[in-house]
């Protein structure tokens, strides 16, 4: 068991933590946090440097980590207008791949991800969005998608509909496809969400589909495997999503660090020395949870188990840090960054599996390891 | 509790409910409007502290608990503006004889004022004002209400002045919450003509903040609970509602039964004799509570309670300012220490 990475993965960590550094400067954060803006430009420079690189996991693993740890709403914007990509790495037909997925990771256009409906967050299987087949082959999509990354300005989105009934209240899962939508097609409108609490230079929107017409050739993959399609994506992506939390978690660390060294009354209390070892702890246990998950993905060989201990462990941690760091930080916290890393932070116990979903998912698993149905 | 704070209890919820929630979110936008100043005033709020021939509403220790605690659970940006009024402004002005008229201006909702306590909370930079020559001049940080007629602010002599003129404040800060509430250094350039002492002991006057911010904290638990149990009455995943789930009913029974237990212990104690450990107990305990139910409440709501529309995550930001804001952890729970060894505790 070696616990080191590959020097040059250190390397690209250097350079994405300075690269942050110099380019997320307080001014921008707070310019984009305040105004709800998707910085375009930064996440072009953040391309056209080297910073974002999807053809090697662990670089985007670590990559992402800095990224957050030193703002979140720029840090995700950055790289996640590839959110989707993997769905079409694994499923998506070679047409589909060339016409879509090779536009997005030359860093020309940003793709969307459209599961979660207004009445159906956490409980994937009960969205209510239709594709209905049509005699010609085509299919049109009616019903409409709520938080979705990217939808306002994104140039296409992969949809979750139901393309059947469900067979029975018990395989509700059943009878989902998924599909390429382009936002320029008729039919097809997104209406930003606005007031986040945090990760607000992200973007959100609601989309509202209306008979948009989808031609057979934007399906993906088998029609009818679409739950099993987000659920392997979930797996993949929830690493990620472990992995910001983790940089939230670390950013948390250094600014409590940062005031330990500025203030020796403040480092020579003992309640506070032990804050710091408590959050070290955990944000160091958070991270080799992670990394053990990213692993057995990165080798072909998930564990939903890890993964979702991974999410759940690093979501609950990005919170507890972000906390903890602002309370006992007090005014010097709440006038600076740390203060928007605990509004960040606590989405990461929401989306991608909310830590309610993550626990349901590790038991359900752990019990099939152990040999209980 | 007796009907007279029954009534009062019931009057303010209706206030609360009628009054703030339907602009909560103008309030978090666009700061605590004049118009709701006035109704503050009118209804007694902001002079809740000030005596009856200053235009007050002379509420008891369980009066003015009540009414933070009922405020808070619909606008806690409301609530802290009315107890830094009470609290901090009138209680201070009342001290000095001379300036006891401005009361009547500070309740009227005509005029607002702020009291500067940053530099008690463990903060690094709170900026500084000199007395110097004929001035006092300088710049604080993090001042609260800051946009506010009326300052009391600490000098380098160690005193307290009542300003009126000569300030203004800069850019705002990061706002964590209390966002109906400008947040931003502001910049002195007084006359020292114009700045009146004000005889305070700012220990005492901390020491009776313990009470009111323990009502504002239960206050933000009430509210944001009420909202995460009607949240999870109506909505549905998997096929139930969310209160058929265990961990969800199961976390908000739990926070329900503190919360009451709380509220009993916040009433007991405000119509008790003073007790500062007990105080202090409900104090640090309370806080704690605010931000664990508001973070509860948020996960409760998903995706929704990240969004302002929902009102929801105004109570976990709010809570969090509150514990900072609230006092000084360190030393609190230091003083906490040595009240129940009863010798020097603690310290190390």
């Amino acid at each position: 068991m070696d616990f080191t990475l590959p020097e040059e993965i250190e390397e690209k960590r250097k350079k994405v933590r300075e690269f942050a550094l110099k380019e997320f400067t307080e001014e921008r954060k707070r310019y984009f946090d305040e105004n709800e803006k998707y910085p375009f430009e930064i996440r072009k420079l953040a391309y056209e440097l080297g910073i974002i690189n999807f053809s090697n996991p662990w670089d985007l693993l670590v990559s992402i980590e800095e990224l957050c740890r030193v703002d979140p709403g720029l840090g995700i914007s950055s790289f996640v207008y590839a959110f989707g990509s993997e769905i079409l790495m694994l499923f998506g037909s070679d047409e589909q791949k060339k016409k879509y997925l090779e536009p997005v990771q030359r860093g020309e256009k940003i793709m969307g991800f459209a599961v979660t409906e207004p009445v159906a967050g956490s409980d994937v299987a009960g969205i209510a969005s239709k594709m209905e087949k049509q005699p010609d082959g085509s299919y049109i999509l009616n019903g409409s998608k709520m938080f979705i990354t990217n939808g306002s300005i994104a140039d296409y989105v992969l949809v979750l509909a139901r393309t059947a009934p469900p067979p029975s209240e018990e395989k509700r899962h059943h009878n989902m496809s998924m599909a390429i939508v382009e936002m320029k097609w008729p039919g097809v409108s997104a209406n930003k969400l606005k007031g986040k609490m945090g990760v607000r230079a992200t973007d959100t929107a609601e989309l509202v589909f209306e008979n948009v017409r989808i031609p057979p050739e934007n399906i993906i993959g088998e029609i009818g495997k679409g739950f099993y399609y987000v659920m392997t994506f979930f797996n993949i992506t929830r690493i990620y999503v472990a992995a910001m939390s983790i940089g939230i978690a670390q950013g948390a660390l250094d600014m409590i660090v940062e005031k330990a060294k500025k203030d020796k009354k403040f480092s020579s209390q003992e309640s506070i020395q032990f804050t710091i070892a408590e959050m070290a702890t955990r944000v160091d246990a958070a991270r080799l949870l992670t990394y053990r998950a990213a692993s057995l993905l990165f080798q072909f060989n998930p564990d939903p188990v890890f993964t979702s201990m991974a999410k759940y462990f690093a979501a609950e941690t990005a919170t507890y840090a972000a906390e903890t760091a602002l309370k006992v930080t007090g005014l010097d916290g709440a006038i600076t960054s740390l203060e928007r890393l605990f509004r960040d932070s606590k989405i990461m116990e929401i989306w991608e599996g909310s830590s309610e979903i993550e626990k349901l998912v590790i038991y359900r698993m752990f019990m099939k390891k152990m040999g209980v149905e | 509790m007796d009907e007279e704070h029954r009534v009062l209890e019931s009057v303010v919820g209706e206030f609360a409910s009628k009054e703030l929630e339907p602009i909560n979110k103008q309030i978090e936008l666009e700061g605590i409007p004049k118009e709701l100043k006035k109704r503050l005033s009118s209804q007694g709020f902001l002079g809740a502290l000030a005596p009856y021939d200053l235009g007050g509403a002379s509420l008891d220790r369980l009066g003015y608990s009540i009414l933070l605690k009922q405020l808070a659970s619909a606008s806690p940006s409301v609530a802290f503006y009315v107890f830094l009024e009470n609290s901090f402004v009138i209680k201070s002005i009342l001290l000095k004889n001379e300036v006891r008229e401005k009361i009547g201006l500070i309740s009227g909702g005509e005029i607002s004022g702020t009291f500067y306590y940053s530099h008690l909370l463990n903060f690094l930079e709170p900026g500084e004002i000199k007395k110097i020559d004929s001035k006092l001049t300088g710049k604080l940080n993090a001042v609260i209400n800051s946009e506010a007629n009326l300052f009391i602010v600490p000098a380098d002599d160690g005193k307290f002045y009542l300003v009126e003129s000569g300030f203004h404040p800069l850019d705002e800060h990061e706002k964590l919450g209390f966002r109906g509430l400008r947040f931003s250094p502001v910049k002195f350039d007084t006359s020292i003509k114009d700045a009146i002492e004000i005889p305070l002991n700012v220990d005492e006057l901390i020491d009776d903040t313990h009470l009111p911010i323990s009502a504002i904290a239960i206050g933000i638990a009430q509210g944001a609970l009420n909202k995460a149990i009607e949240y999870a009455k109506e909505r549905s995943a998997f096929l139930h509602k969310l209160k058929d789930f265990q961990p969800l009913a199961f976390g908000m029974a739990q926070a329900y039964s503190q919360l009451d237990i709380l509220n009993e212990y916040l009433i007991n104690i405000a119509q008790g004799e003073r007790d500062i450990k007990k105080e202090l107990m409900l104090k640090i305990i309370s806080i704690d509570f605010a931000r664990d139910v508001s973070k509860l409440a948020l996960q409760v709501h998903g995706g929704y309670g990240y969004l302002m529309d929902f009102g929801i995550e105004k109570y976990y930001r709010d809570a969090m300012f509150l514990s900072i804001l609230g006092g000084n952890h360190l030393d609190e729970k230091m003083k906490l220490s040595s009240l129940i060894f009863q010798e020097k505790a603690g310290w190390i």
